[in-house]
């Protein structure tokens, strides 16, 4: 089913263009209605695209072949016979596919109609319960309905649910292997509990909640405090037709511990007396509490103050109010304490005053601000050029490519080369026997003469190279 | 003969390689040559690994669609008819750049 259509699929995707069903199953060996088959419902799910002679593969399909993901199947890829429906109810029920395979190998040598063959091969290779219910109610509603109406009901009944109320407390049981008339209709899943058909599961209510309390390391019910009525009336605050979470039996849980005192002993009442020791209350002992107002304290009140001259502490008489003065902060939020006034001095160095005699006094908080500012810029600024320069160097000291070319023809050129331009830049000299000019010899590999272009004298190869 | 989409892939490959070795200068790229030393594979060693990691994903993409090194210094030569006699006809050189592109595809 869906491993041909993987391998359809990764046929097209080694194909640059569109490409036909007879091309594709040529290459995987099989029919080509089959390939147009696979090629359609491919095609329903997404993962290809094309019609006719030119299909090609898709993102989503080369998506699904990268990542390994499982293409779905879906009720069409499966045939309708009584295994490929197993197989298929299987995989909707959550198996994994090696157990689909496994119970298959069994079912197929039993009666494959039989839900009692269906229920013994889910119990020989141990199907978890939930996936077992959904995979049996599946089957069991395909064998109904591929089942004439008149047998129907007779051959394959459906399951009888029931709603389970909560019985009072008390009323005796009825049924063998159960408690308080309760069936055995339900599972234990981890630490979730799950109602089932009826009698097809594993426990009762109580017993499976046993069970998940034990699992979950709380106190059994029997072995705590809680009476059988604390139980009961736990339990009447759950539905019991809604699987139970962990969160209802936390709950559970806190309502069945035991109200104080350990060891599972039930709290006595008491009182501690004076001395603070506990005294158990008797029966019809009446208990008197009388609110006393906690007397004044004695000693003395000190208040520490801030001031700009220091830390100043007075002592505060008790009864009168203690004043708390918040002045506003000073302007701009500067931390600085109000500026003493500054006395301003003429040129004459003597202090100046106004035209009542008064000493003039200047505010040069504001200058001094401007000054903080001024200086704090420049910090910043001479911080911001430091990083430049830090980004600056790193991004030299960063190898690259292009650089590297530069470096290499740079050192090539120092070191004069190693190849070809040595010799052009500096071709071998030859000094003519006869005249004493100097000449080069001719730039082809395969010359024979060398001519001097002073007295023309023809020197041979032979000649030259013995130089 | 090379189906449409691979000569486009061809082009944009050896349009990218000029476009990062002609940073370097032609005359310089010629020098280098002449000098028998590997344009390719100086280049690929001195890039950063960030580079060098692009580079050999996109190496390995081309070769899975048949794209071979040869193939890309042969339209490398055709985009840079100034390098072409000294980079790809010179066969002992183009041998030489093609190994170091190999090389550089086999390091981790």
């Amino acid at each position: 089913m869906a491993n041909q259509q993987i391998e359809v699929l990764r046929a097209l995707s080694s194909k640059e263009e569109g490409v036909g069903p007879s091309v594709l199953a040529a290459e995987l060996r099989t029919g080509e209605a089959n390939v147009r088959t696979y090629l359609n419902r491919l095609k329903k799910k997404g993962y290809v695209d094309g019609a006719g002679s030119s299909w090609f593969i898709n993102d989503a399909g080369r998506k699904a072949l990268e990542t390994g993901e499982a293409i779905p199947v879906t009720a069409e890829d499966t045939g309708q016979d009584e295994l490929s429906r197993f197989q298929y109810f299987g995989s909707l029920a959550g198996v994994e596919p090696n157990l689909i395979t496994a119970c298959s190998e069994l079912f197929q040598n039993l009666d494959m109609r039989s839900m009692d063959d269906f229920d013994r091969v889910m119990a020989e290779q141990n199907i978890p319960q939930t996936n077992r219910n959904r995979w049996r109610s599946n089957y069991l509603g395909y064998l109904r309905n591929t089942t004439p109406p008149a047998e129907r009901d007779k051959t394959y009944p459906l399951p009888k649910v029931q709603p389970v109320t909560a019985k009072p407390e008390g009323e005796p049981g009825s049924g063998s292997g159960t408690s308080g008339g309760e069936t055995l209709d339900y599972v234990v899943e981890g630490t979730e509990i799950h109602r089932v058909a009826e009698g097809y599961g594993d426990f009762t209510f109580s017993q499976a909640l046993k069970v998940v309390m034990a699992k979950r390391g709380t106190t059994s019910v029997g072995a705590g405090g809680s009476s059988l009525k604390d139980l009961a009336d736990a339990l009447r605050t759950l539905n019991p037709a809604q699987p139970i979470t962990v969160k209802d039996l936390l709950d559970l849980a806190d309502r069945l511990k035991p109200q104080g005192g350990g060891g599972g002993n039930p709290a006595q009442d008491g009182y501690i007396d004076q001395e603070g020791n506990w005294q158990p209350l008797l029966p019809g002992q009446r208990v008197v509490i009388i609110k006393k107002e906690a007397p004044p304290t004695s000693g003395k009140t000190v208040i520490v103050k801030q001031t700009p001259e220091g830390i100043v502490t007075e002592e505060h008489e008790a009864g009168r109010p203690i004043i708390i003065q918040t002045a506003p902060p000073p302007a701009g939020g500067s931390s600085m304490l109000p500026m003493t006034p500054f006395p301003v001095i003429g040129s004459d160095g003597k202090p100046m005053v106004d035209q009542d005699g008064h000493p003039v006094y200047a505010n040069i908080e504001p200058m001094i601000r401007w000054l903080g500012f001024q200086a704090e810029q420049r910090r910043a600024d001479e911080r911001h050029q430091g990083l430049m320069g830090l980004v600056q160097t790193v991004r030299e000291n960063v190898p690259d490519g292009v650089q590297a070319l530069v470096r290499a023809f740079e050192e090539a050129k120092t070191k004069g080369g190693t190849g070809t331009p040595k010799q052009e830049a500096s071709p071998q000299v030859y000094e003519c026997g006869a005249c004493k000019t100097r000449f080069t010899l001719p730039a082809t590999e395969d010359w024979v003469q060398a001519k001097c272009p002073k007295c023309s004298h023809i020197w041979s190869r032979e000649e030259v190279m013995k130089a | 003969m090379t189906s449409w989409p691979k000569h486009f892939a061809i082009i944009k490959a050896a349009k990218r390689i000029k476009k990062e070795i002609e940073q370097a200068g032609l005359e310089r790229l010629k020098f280098l040559a002449e000098s028998n030393i590997s344009i390719v594979g100086t280049y690929l060693n001195g890039c950063s690994p960030q580079t060098k990691a692009e580079a050999r994903r996109d190496l390995t993409a081309l070769l899975a669609l048949g794209i071979t090194p040869d193939l890309i210094l042969e339209e490398l030569g055709r985009q840079m008819p100034g390098l072409a006699p000294l980079m790809v006809d010179r066969d002992a050189y183009k041998k030489s750049e093609l190994a170091a592109l190999d090389r550089f595809l086999k390091e981790e």
